[in-house]
Parts: structure tokens; C-alpha cells; sequence
């Protein structure tokens, strides 16, 4: 297992390279000219000589990439061209937002996918299991800044029963806090489900049909424990593997999700950014969201290998 | 989903093309049908807008701000008195402009690039392997998002935008199948009596993997047109006053209470979408030679 994960880990070196290369192009490909965005309109000439002295702007691009890179590799992402304010500050400000809504999102999907699939693979090819799969099939066609609008019609607007947007930090209101983070967290947790509920409904039905399921069955366990104790608990393996997979999709989630909720989390910053052509804090946002891909990714691979024995027999150890 | 066993010849089709087959299976399967007749209806009435549109999609009628769905505007009228139904209508030419371009656009150059890799092997294949990777490891629509702040906010640069991001998909898809097949019988023999590399590729590799680039662009094609869609919402996608059914949801979020105003647009959006999916499970069932019996 040891050897896995170093191999693993020598093969993240070209990717993680690359990727940076990948987002330091971009950034430098952004138009218009970074000092009229730090000076201004008006400045001359030679203050933005100075300008672009200083932030090493007129180095030729290997080298303006290697001393991004080695800056980043100790933390340093630069000042926001706008605010002067440090990047890795404001993604330190806004990642704890990002990580509650996608943990939340998560719970929400496991908490209505899990049941969902385990009610559609106890009765296959039932009204339930073709209701279950039609809705997870409608649901998934549902874009993310759709459901959040129609969540705010429904719950906000009609309703009144939670408010539209907005934030406030649990350390100040916990409570009004949860119920500005339940539509959000609803919005994506809603679509994921879906997946999650197919991924469950094939796992189960495919572990129902095993010999232990079997034997369970003649020992004279109950179908709930035959169904919960033994068979759910191997059918959540793949489970696991989606929802690390998807962990890109849920990042993108929070881009649009942000943006209607107007919750300061990455993918809000990532979104102004752009549009306030602030390059230093693109390049760290992309970055950041990079290296959790990347990261999930590889916990996913260790885990599925820790979590089924096979796939760590196959890889020799 | 086995493309080469259904180009190889067989007993029971031996003079129906095999795209024929596909396509006939998927009108037989219900929901291939079911999307099949959505996304005419979606592609007649795009094309025909001008005809069958009641208002002009950039008239502005100052009386008629925000109006409710009525007999004179079924979805209502956005925030400047322009008829939504018209919008809409005129909005499906725009998404499906951009998704037919940028998948067809992502299909021919990620299959350049996985020919190219799976094909040459070595150090190409590595280098371009890793280059795919590293673009892998960007979600898709932030990746999206990137380029189009690059390139500027417009339609073609959203086209060339979700195409770009795309392209790693395709690659790598078309890299797999070629690994696959370059190790079949007939490539050998086409080898061993002196085809050229071009042959080889554009005459014995390329066609037997469009099949599956057929059915993995139509089930792309949903996730091109919430991206489209995505893009537009956040106003980095198609620039105003030209319709989009993104940018239209958008506009509802300044009037809360003009439900009218996102709903169908985005109502739009998801009933295309559904329609996208469905004809790619179609799609997938009807390339599976296992399904067949």
C-alpha cells in the first residue's frame, strides 16, 4: 500500500506542474493591461513603467512563472490588484464558507440519495423504482441557478419561511446562520442526490444478488438487517468513489450557488475576480480549487483501496 | 457499447449501415423517442422563430412592464416589457447554436489529439496524457469560466470556451478506444500490406471510434447547455440584448416578485436538458450490442 501511494504521489508532480503552468498562462492571457487595474485611468506613462517594474511584469514569462511559482509554494499569492488586500488572506477568509456549504451539500444529498436508492433497488422495476429513477432523472436536468431561484420563489418569497440570501457567521448567530445556508445547501445537494441515489440503486441491487446476502437471507436475519447490516455497507463503497469524484462538480456547483445566495465563499471571489480582472486573486482562486481536485482525488484513490480489499490485491500488496 | 462489433459486418445487417440500426433502435426506445420529438420540437421552433414568434424579441413596450402571464404574453414580460415567450423562442437559437458548435468543435480536436497520442504512443502520448490530465483536474465550468474571461464575454467566445473545455474529455476517450483497436486484426493487416499512417488513421482507426464520439457528444450535450446556460447567468456568456435563457433567469433575480421572469426560461433549459439526457441514454442503449439480445 506504501508504494501506491508514493507512486501516486510522484505521478501528482507533472500534473501539479502542469496545472500551474496551466493557470499561470491564463492569468497572463487575461486582457487588458494589469497597471491601468492597479493605478488606474489616469496614470502616465512612466508611474506605469514603474508599475510594471515592480511587479515584474516586463521579466520575460519563464521567468515571471518560476518566481510565481516558487512565491506560491511559501504561501505567498500576492495583493489583490484592487482591495491591496493578501490573496491567501482573502482565500483563508472565504474557504471555510466553500467547505460547510460543500459539506452540507453533501449530507443533503447523502441524506435523500442513500434511502432513495436502497427504496428503488428493494423493489426493481416497481412504479416506486421507476418514480425514484424518473425523479433522479428530472433532477439532474435541473440547472443549479435554476433550483436556487425557484428555492427562493418557494421558501423566501412565498412562503417567507427562511430568508432569500445573505451571511452571517455562525460564531454570531448560529442559528440564523443554518437557515441562510439550508437553501443553498439544497440547491446542490438536490442535484447531487441524484447521482448518489443511481450510484446506491445499482450497488445494492448488485450486492442483493450475492451468495452472503444469500446466506444472510437462510440464517433468518430480517430484511432490514440483511438489507442495512450486510448489504449496504459493501454498496456504499462505490458511493464513496462518486461523491469523491464529483467533488469538481460541486466546486463548480458553488460558482453559480454563491454568486445567487451571495455567500462570500471561493467561487464568489473567483466570479468578482473576473470581473474586476484582479489576476493575482484569479490565479490563487484557481489554484486553491485545483489543488482540492487534485487532492480529493488522490484521498479517493488511497481510500477506495483501504475500503476494498481487491483493488489493493490487484495493485500487488 | 461495443462501436466496432457494430461496424463489423453482421449476418442479420449485412446491407443496413450501422448508424441506421442505432438510429432505429433509438426510436423504438421510449425515452429515445420522447427526446427525439422535444428536441424537433425545440429545433423547428428555433428555426422558425421569426414566423412563429408573436412580438419582435427587442421591442420594448413601456406599458407593459413585468406583466403576468395574460392571453396577449402566455410567460409574461420582462423587466423592459419584452414579450418572455418571444425570448425564449429566439433564446433556443442561441443555446443550440452553441452547443451543436462546441461540441462538434471539442469532438474534432480532442479526436486530433487522441488519435495523435493513442496513435504515436511515447513521449507524445505521455506529454499530451499529462497536458489532458492537468485540464481534467479543473471543474469543467470554472474551467469554462476562465477562458471566457480570456477571450471576452461573448457568443462565439462562450462556444470556443466550452469547446476548449471539453476537448479533455474527448481526448481521452478517443486516445482509449485507439489503444484498443490499434492491437486489433484488420489495423495489422492493414498494416502488414503497407497502408500508410494516414490510412491507418483517417480510413480504418477514425471511423470506428466516431460511434462512440457520437454517443458521448450527445450525452454531452446536456452538460454543454447548463454550462451555455451557466455562463450566460453570471453574464460571461452571450452579451444582451441578444436572448439567452441564462441571462433571462438572471434578470429574474432583480424582481422577486415577477416569478414569470426566470421560470420559463428556465423552464427552457430544463426541459432541453431532459431531452439531452434522455437521447443519450437512448443513444447508449442503442450502441450497447448487448441490449440487443
Amino acid at each position: 500500500m506504501i508504494s501506491f501511494i508514493i507512486s501516486r504521489l510522484l505521478n501528482l508532480i507533472p500534473l501539479v506542474l502542469i496545472t500551474t503552468m496551466i493557470v499561470f498562462t491564463i492569468t497572463v492571457l487575461l486582457p487588458g493591461d494589469p497597471t491601468v487595474t492597479i493605478l488606474g485611468e489616469d496614470a502616465t506613462a512612466a508611474q506605469r513603467e514603474i508599475a510594471r517594474e515592480q511587479y515584474g511584469l516586463n521579466d520575460p514569462l519563464p521567468v515571471q512563472y518560476v518566481n510565481w511559482l516558487g512565491r506560491a509554494l511559501t504561501g505567498d499569492l500576492g495583493r489583490s490588484l484592487h482591495s491591496n488586500e493578501r490573496v491567501i488572506q482573502m482565500l483563508m477568509d472565504r474557504i471555510p464558507v466553500s467547505i460547510e456549504l460543500t459539506i452540507l451539500s453533501i449530507l443533503v444529498a447523502v441524506a435523500i440519495g442513500v434511502p432513495a436508492g436502497v427504496i428503488a433497488a428493494r423493489s426493481p422495476n416497481t412504479i416506486v423504482d421507476l418514480g425514484v429513477s424518473f425523479l433522479a432523472m428530472t433532477s439532474v436536468a435541473i440547472p443549479y441557478f435554476w433550483s436556487g431561484i425557484l428555492l427562493i420563489l418557494l421558501f423566501s418569497v412565498r412562503l417567507g419561511l427562511v430568508p432569500p440570501s445573505g451571511f452571517i457567521p455562525i460564531t454570531e448567530d448560529p442559528v440564523q446562520h443554518f437557515r441562510l445556508m439550508l437553501l443553498p445547501s439544497l440547491t446542490i445537494g438536490t442535484s447531487f442526490a441524484a447521482l448518489i441515489m443511481r450510484q446506491t440503486r445499482a450497488s445494492v441491487l448488485q450486492v442483493m444478488s450475492q451468495d452472503y446476502i444469500r446466506s444472510s437471507r437462510a440464517k433468518g436475519l430480517s430484511e432490514r438487517v440483511v438489507v442495512f447490516k450486510h448489504a449496504l455497507r459493501n454498496a456504499l463503497i462505490p458511493v464513496v468513489t462518486v461523491v469523491g469524484l464529483q467533488i469538481g462538480g460541486l466546486l463548480s456547483g458553488t460558482v453559480v450557488t454563491e454568486t445567487i445566495f451571495s455567500l462570500p465563499g471561493i467561487g464568489r471571489l473567483l466570479v468578482d475576480a473576473i470581473f474586476a480582472r484582479d489576476f493575482p486573486v484569479i490565479q490563487g482562486t484557481l489554484l486553491f480549487i485545483v489543488s482540492i481536485v487534485l487532492i480529493v482525488n488522490l484521498i479517493t484513490d488511497i481510500a477506495y483501496m483501504i475500503l476494498d480489499p481487491r483493488i489493493r490485491y490487484k495493485t500487488g500488496n | 457499447m461495443d462501436n466496432a462489433a457494430l461496424n463489423a459486418p453482421a449476418e442479420t445487417s449485412r446491407s443496413i449501415p450501422p448508424w441506421l440500426i442505432v438510429a432505429r433502435r433509438v426510436c423504438r426506445h421510449y425515452l429515445g423517442a420522447t427526446a427525439l420529438v422535444i428536441l424537433a420540437i425545440v429545433v423547428l421552433v428555433s428555426v422558425f422563430a421569426p414566423l412563429i414568434a408573436p412580438y419582435d424579441p427587442s421591442y420594448i413596450n413601456y406599458d407593459r412592464f413585468l406583466a403576468p402571464p395574460s392571453a396577449q404574453h402566455w410567460f409574461g414580460t420582462d423587466e423592459l416589457g419584452r414579450d418572455i415567450l418571444t425570448r425564449v423562442i429566439y433564446g433556443g437559437r442561441v443555446s443550440l447554436q452553441i452547443v451543436v458548435l462546441s461540441v462538434s468543435l471539442a469532438i474534432v480536436v480532442g479526436s486530433v489529439i487522441g488519435l495523435v497520442s493513442g496513435y504515436v504512443g511515447g513521449w507524445v502520448d505521455g506529454l499530451l496524457m499529462r497536458i489532458i490530465d492537468a485540464m481534467l483536474a479543473f471543474p469543467f465550468l470554472v474551467l469554462a469560466l476562465t477562458i471566457v474571461a480570456v477571450l471576452g464575454p461573448d457568443l462565439m467566445n462562450a462556444t470556443i470556451a466550452i469547446a476548449i473545455a471539453k476537448v479533455p474529455t474527448f481526448a481521452r476517450l478517443v486516445r482509449a478506444e485507439v489503444l484498443t483497436l490499434r492491437s486489433v486484426e484488420y489495423i495489422s493487416a492493414a498494416r502488414a500490406i503497407g497502408a500508410s499512417h494516414t490510412r491507418l488513421i483517417f480510413r480504418h482507426l477514425w471511423p470506428n471510434v466516431m460511434g462512440n464520439l457520437v454517443v458521448f457528444g450527445s450525452l454531452s450535450a446536456s452538460q454543454t447547455l447548463i454550462t451555455e446556460s451557466a455562463l450566460s447567468f453570471l453574464g460571461l456568456g452571450v452579451r444582451p440584448p441578444t436572448p439567452s435563457w441564462g441571462y433571462m433567469v438572471s434578470l429574474g433575480m432583480d424582481n422577486w416578485l415577477s416569478w414569470w421572469a426566470s421560470f420559463f426560461p428556465g423552464l427552457a433549459i430544463f426541459v432541453t436538458v431532459l431531452a439531452f439526457n434522455f437521447l443519450g441514454d437512448a443513444v447508449r442503449d442503442a450502441m450497447d450490442v448487448r441490449a440487443e439480445g
